[in-house]
């Protein structure tokens, strides 16, 4: 990780995911005002002393707002993408060890319908027909929040899936591999314990992109009220609210928000491209290659 | 003297690895010189940075004089003149070096365009020349093809075609044979000698194989981590050597000794095959295949019979289903049909405890390339794996592992990138004898190793062998390393077993002449110079 150094675009990525992460941690401990409570008194207030980013229009702080808002867009976004590289990573180990057989191809077939299906029209159509409340599956209770990294997870799992399949299927066919069956080592010992760590880093650098797109998708499912409910903060219902006066003249209730999605997502995207270039040993110096 | 190249003390570090430690060199108009070297020893660098191939993280000093002009401060554009039309090269792997998605006429045409002010027309008739002279028959066909569809050999044969279409002052061959099987081996090496002989090019040949450039270079340059430790006439370096690398290197060169006397008869059939076969599918996916039956016979029925102690040795060229055979004999592969018996007991490698038990009678040896071993975990827990299916008293400490093949114990906590190819494969030799096992097969334990380590990897083997009264089959394409260790040999070709003998009988006195022909393309080095003498 320390070779991130190396790499200032990486190096920026990094240091915004971090202050990302850190707000979104820190957000009950600072010293702000409730992000939910009202005053009637301060209203559409501009950014000030008082209120750095401005008052909207139930006079809450836009501040507290928009970073208790990180916390629903890092968390909705990172669960999205461990949803689906769990599926995507077993499916694509499983499809690559099973090769030639009816099971890969079935397997990878699913993937094709799967990514087939559009994620916010699936995510609309699904959480209209069961609705913005809690849902009750058994003695589970899902809330919205929980429905939506399923949902939308499910559908980031066939693009996880291809990459992990393609890159198993490579790996499993180095010499290390076959040692490894010759000790009587199973099927999924290897899989999980040899071929995993040697895949891992493209994947890391799939998922980290993956994440901002996992917030865009938060932010037009809250923007369409399908996604976190209020009175809870989310950059994307901040922005429906400033729907109205975006041409009246209160810009910080559009503003704010919108550079927040706009530096996470650019700095998941920025993470990611350094990881691959950290990654790709074609980018590295390279020695010309010997052979005897 | 008329100097072509004249290389003046070149010197190039990346980071802070010197890779080239003041070479000086001269090729005169016409002349065959031979830089012959391990890896990294720098042959490779010198030859690029004759073509300024070296990437930008190069530093490079000296000077690199091409017909009196210095190379190293040519302008893009100058530069780009002189590739092709005055310096030409041949690299190792031709299917890497011609590209994938265009047929071989357009990638001559290509050359030709950029280079000459030949008409469309014209430019195709040269093409079809060009083939044709590097003894391509039907030519004409050979233009629509893509590298794909063109064998190793033919592949190499365009590539060179490519190299003298502008007819070049120098030709660089970097390791142009090395990919390729040993019979043809000999023929481009024959067609690249001959090519320059007839139009006067200058030829720099980068190998490792001192036999090989023994038996037509005019000059030799043995080249030893960056430096030239050794240059001088070929029956010089090759018959008198001066310099102490270079008498290693020629003492390493395994040459087909003679075998003791078979040790056969006596002990019992630990391992045979009978009629086993392998065929694979030719459609890849499962629903492909119920439509497409067609399959592709990589090993047809083949009866082979390995007693206890005993050293046998499988040689066959690529595609001679000797690979096949061996993960069928150790049951990483099932057969299509008939069965491969371990002591009178058939394989049955699919289920979980029968391959657990497996592990301790039979195990392989790889290549040693970096492939075989996982480059993520460390030689202490690549082998303490390796000992997992034994109950936990019968293990033993990985030291005691490293101290069999004789490597220093302090080496268990690094990871395989830290180690030297030979030290590679003394760890992969260590994981298989783990488990104790009986039969320990080889497939090509020493073809990614550098010269000098494959003779310490043999004798280690053979050592190992003898110690344990093991049973050891060897695969090889190296007729040189089977004569060495071998009681008994088998010669394949094209998935069929040709030849099985006594390795004395069939290397003296070969049955076949697939056999002889194998045994006469090996390199010879000054004593097959015969073969590349001027035709009168």
């Amino acid at each position: 990780m320390f070779a991130l150094a190396r790499s200032p675009v990486a190096l920026l990525g990094l240091a915004l995911v971090l202050a990302m992460g850190l707000i979104a941690l820190l957000a009950p401990v600072l010293p702000l005002p409730s992000p939910t409570a009202t005053s009637i008194l301060d209203t559409y207030l501009p950014p000030s002393a008082d209120h750095w980013f401005g008052t909207d229009a139930l006079g809450r702080d836009v501040l507290a707002r928009t970073l208790w808002g990180a916390r629903s867009s890092l968390a909705i976004g990172l669960g999205i993408v461990v949803i689906g590289m769990m599926l995507g990573v077993s499916l694509g180990l499983a499809a690559a060890e099973a090769a030639g057989s009816l099971f890969e191809e079935l397997a990878m077939r699913l993937v094709d319908i799967f990514a087939a299906i559009p994620v916010l029209i699936w995510a609309i159509a699904v959480v209209g027909i069961v609705g913005t409340g809690a849902t009750q599956i058994g003695p589970v209770s899902l809330s919205n929040e929980a429905k939506l990294v399923l949902l939308v997870g499910i559908l980031f799992f066939p693009g996880i899936a291809r990459i992990t399949y393609g890159l198993a299927l490579a790996e499993l066919k180095q010499e290390y591999v076959d040692a490894r069956r010759l000790q009587g080592t199973g099927s999924a010992a290897i899989l999980f314990g040899d071929v995993l760590p040697n895949i891992l880093s493209p994947l890391l650098v799939q998922a980290s992109v993956l994440v901002g797109i996992g917030i865009i998708i938060e932010a037009s499912l809250s923007f369409v009220g399908l996604g976190v409910q209020p009175p809870m903060p989310s950059w994307g219902s901040m922005l429906a609210d400033s729907k109205q006066t975006v041409f009246s003249g209160e810009y910080w209730l559009s503003l704010f928000p919108g550079l927040a999605i706009f530096l996470s997502v650019i700095g998941f995207n920025l993470l990611g491209d350094g990881l691959r270039d950290l990654f790709d040993p074609r980018r590295r110096t390279r020695l010309p290659k010997e052979t005897a | 003297m008329d100097a072509l190249l004249q290389i003046e003390d070149l010197d190039v570090r990346f980071g802070t690895f010197h890779a080239v430690r003041g070479v000086s060199l001269h090729l005169a108009r016409g002349e065959k010189l031979a830089i012959i070297g391990e890896s990294g020893s720098g042959k490779s660098v010198t030859a690029l940075s004759v073509m300024r191939l070296l990437d930008g993280a190069a530093r490079t000093a000296g000077r690199v004089l091409l017909q009196g002009e210095d190379v190293l401060s040519l302008s893009a554009s100058a530069l780009r003149q002189m590739r092709g039309r005055r310096v030409a090269m041949v690299f190792q792997d031709p299917m890497t070096s011609l590209n994938p998605v265009f047929p071989v006429g357009r990638q001559l045409g290509d050359v030709l365009a950029a280079h000459t002010d030949l008409p469309r027309a014209a430019r195709r008739a040269r093409a079809v020349e060009l083939l044709t002279q590097v003894g391509i028959r039907e030519a004409e066909r050979c233009l629509t093809l893509y590298p794909h569809e063109l064998s190793g050999g033919m592949r190499q044969r365009v590539m060179i075609a490519l190299a003298i279409a502008c007819d070049p002052a120098l030709l660089i061959a970097d390791e142009p044979t090395t990919a390729l099987d040993v019979t043809v081996q000999e023929q481009i090496t024959r067609l690249l000698v001959d090519l320059c002989r007839a139009r006067g090019i200058g030829l720099l040949f980068i190998s490792h194989n001192l036999d090989l450039v023994g038996e037509f270079a005019d000059r030799i340059a043995v080249m030893h981590e960056g430096r030239i430790v050794e240059m001088g006439e070929a029956a010089q370096v090759m018959g008198a050597p001066r310099a102490e690398y270079t008498r290693k290197l020629l003492a390493a060169i395994p040459r087909i000794g003679l075998p003791g006397a078979g040790r056969i008869p006596d002990t019992p059939v630990v391992l045979e095959t009978r009629a086993v076969s392998r065929a694979y599918p030719r459609a890849r996916s499962a629903v492909a295949r119920l439509w497409d039956r067609r399959q592709v016979q990589a090993l047809s029925p083949s009866d082979l019979r390995v007693h206890a102690g005993q050293v046998l040795g499988i040689v066959g060229e690529s595609g001679s289903g000797k690979s096949t055979l061996a993960r069928l004999l150790i049951g990483l592969d099932q057969p299509t049909s008939g069965s491969v018996l371990l002591q009178g007991v058939p394989l049955k490698p699919r289920d979980r405890d029968e391959r657990r038990a497996l592990s301790r009678r039979i195990q392989l040896v790889f290549q040693g390339s970096q492939a075989s071993l996982n480059p993520r975990k460390t030689i202490r827990r690549a082998l303490s794996e390796a000992m997992q299916a034994l109950p936990r008293a019968e293990r033993r400490s990985p030291g005691a592992l490293m101290e069999l093949v004789r490597l220093d114990p302090a080496l268990l906590d690094r990871y395989p990138h830290q180690l030297s190819g030979g030290q590679r494969q003394r760890v992969g030799i260590a994981r298989a004898l783990a488990t104790s096992p009986d039969i320990l097969i080889a497939d090509e334990p020493t073809s990614a190793l550098d010269v000098s380590v494959q003779k310490e990897i043999i004798d280690l083997l053979q050592a190992l062998q003898r110690d344990l009264g093991m049973t050891l089959i060897v695969i090889s394409h190296d007729l040189g390393l089977i004569g060495t260790i071998c009681d008994r040999v088998l010669v394949m070709r094209a998935g069929a077993v040709v030849e099985t003998g006594e390795a004395r009988q069939v290397l003296t006195h070969p049955a076949t002449d697939y056999t002889r022909a194998l045994l006469a393309s090996l390199p010879k080095g000054l004593a097959g110079r015969a073969r590349f003498a001027s035709p009168a």
